[in-house]
C-alpha cells in the first residue's frame, strides 16, 4: 500500500500520536510524519512551485514541527497546525520567493512529475496555471481556495490587509481562468 | 454555471496530497541530532550543580549589604578606635565571604568531575546540600537584621565549614 493509499487515522489516533511524540516519541512523530507528509509536500509544491524547493521546505517543516511540538496545545487540529507551519516556512525563505518561476522544462517535467500519481491531466494543467500566477496572487489563492483560510488569516500570515487579500484573490481567479483558456 | 464558478468547483475537486518524497532519515537524523545536543538530555543533577555553581558564585562576594565596615581596619594614631563589636563583625564577613567563594570554587570543580566522569550523585547528598545551602540563607537574614548575633554567626560559620567539608569529600 502506497503513503497515499494509506487509510486516514481518525482524529483522536492523531491527538495520541502527538501526545506520545510531544513526549519523546519518535516513532509516533514518524507515524505522523507518513500521516501528513504528502499533504504538506503538495501545499510547499504550491507555495513555492518548484519541486525540489517544496522537499526541502517539506523536510524542514517537520523538523521544525518536532521543535514546536511542546507548543501544540490541541486547539486546532494537528495538519492545520503543521500546514501553518509549512506556509511559514516557505514564505520565510527569501532566496526562493523573492523571484517569480522562470519557466524551463526542467522545471516543468519535474511539475508535472510530481503530480503524475495524483492528478489527472486537466489536474496537473490547473496546477501549472496556479504556480504560474505572481507570487503574492499564488499564495492567496493557495490558502484561501485550497486550503480554507480566512482572508483575515491569509492578512495575518503574509503581512497584508484582508482586503488585499481579496484583491490578489479576484485577480488570481481571473489569471487562472486566463490560462486554461 | 459562470466560468468563476467553474474555476472555483475545478480548484475544490483538485486532490489534497501529492507523492512527496521520503525524507523521514534525514528528519530523523536532525531530530536526533538536536535531542543530544539538547540541554534537556542531560541528567537533571547536572544542570543542578551548573546552577548551584552560577547562583553560589555570583552570590559569594555579596551576601550583606556593603559596608564602610567592610574595610580591613587600619589602626594609626589618627584613625578613631572601632568598637569590639566593629571590628568582630567586620571579620567576620571578610571570614564569611572567603568561605563562600572557597564552596563556590569547590561547586565549580564538582560540577566539572561529574559532567566529565558522568558520576551521579545520591539524591541524599543532593538534599544535605539543598539544606545546608537553605539554613545558611535563613541565617544571612537573620545576621542582616541583627549583625551582632553571635550565636547567628557561629552557626553560619559552623554550615560553611559543613559544606566545604561535605564538598572537598565528595571530590576526593
Amino acid at each position: 500500500m502506497s503513503a497515499i493509499e494509506a487509510t486516514q487515522i481518525q482524529p483522536e489516533a492523531v491527538l495520541e500520536l502527538v501526545h506520545r511524540a510531544q513526549g519523546g516519541s519518535v516513532s509516533a512523530f514518524e507515524s505522523l510524519y507518513r500521516q501528513h507528509s504528502n499533504q504538506v509536500f503538495l501545499l510547499c509544491l504550491r507555495m513555492s512551485g518548484c519541486k525540489s524547493h517544496a522537499e526541502d521546505f517539506m523536510q524542514e517543516t517537520f523538523i521544525k514541527a518536532w521543535q514546536a511540538l511542546p507548543k501544540f496545545k490541541g486547539d486546532s487540529k494537528f495538519s492545520t497546525w503543521i500546514y501553518r507551519i509549512a506556509t511559514n516556512t516557505v514564505l520565510a525563505d527569501k532566496r526562493k520567493n523573492t523571484l517569480d518561476l522562470v519557466h524551463d522544462h526542467d522545471w516543468e517535467r519535474e511539475f508535472e512529475q510530481s503530480l503524475s500519481d495524483t492528478h489527472s491531466r486537466q489536474q496537473i494543467d490547473l496546477e501549472k496555471a496556479i504556480v504560474s500566477l505572481p507570487s503574492q496572487a499564488r499564495h492567496v489563492l493557495v490558502l484561501h481556495d485550497l486550503m480554507g483560510l480566512t482572508h483575515q488569516e491569509i492578512g495575518q500570515q503574509l503581512d497584508i490587509a484582508a482586503g488585499t487579500s481579496k484583491a490578489h484573490l479576484n485577480r488570481a481567479r481571473t489569471m487562472v481562468k486566463e490560462l486554461l483558456e | 454555471m459562470s466560468n468563476e464558478q467553474d474555476i472555483l468547483k475545478q480548484l475544490k475537486n483538485l486532490p489534497n496530497e501529492a507523492q512527496a518524497p521520503d525524507r523521514w532519515s534525514e528528519i530523523r537524523h536532525k531530530i536526533e541530532t538536536d535531542e543530544q545536543e539538547s540541554p534537556k538530555n542531560k541528567p537533571w543533577w547536572t544542570i543542578a550543580v551548573a546552577a548551584s555553581v552560577l547562583v553560589i558564585a555570583a552570590l559569594a562576594p555579596v551576601w550583606l549589604p556593603p559596608s564602610s565596615e567592610d574595610q580591613a581596619p587600619q589602626i594609626t594614631a589618627t584613625q578613631p578606635k572601632q568598637s569590639q563589636s566593629e571590628k568582630t563583625n567586620g571579620t567576620f564577613r571578610l571570614t564569611i565571604q572567603s568561605l563562600q567563594q572557597g564552596n563556590a570554587a569547590y561547586y565549580a570543580k564538582l560540577g566539572s568531575q561529574i559532567q566529565a566522569e558522568g558520576v551521579r550523585l545520591p539524591q541524599e547528598t543532593w538534599s544535605t546540600l539543598n539544606s545546608l545551602r537553605q539554613a545558611q540563607q535563613e541565617y544571612r537574614h537573620a545576621l542582616t537584621l541583627n549583625p551582632d548575633d553571635y550565636k547567628a554567626q557561629n552557626r553560619l560559620f559552623w554550615l560553611y565549614e559543613k559544606e566545604r567539608e561535605l564538598l572537598r569529600h565528595l571530590i576526593a
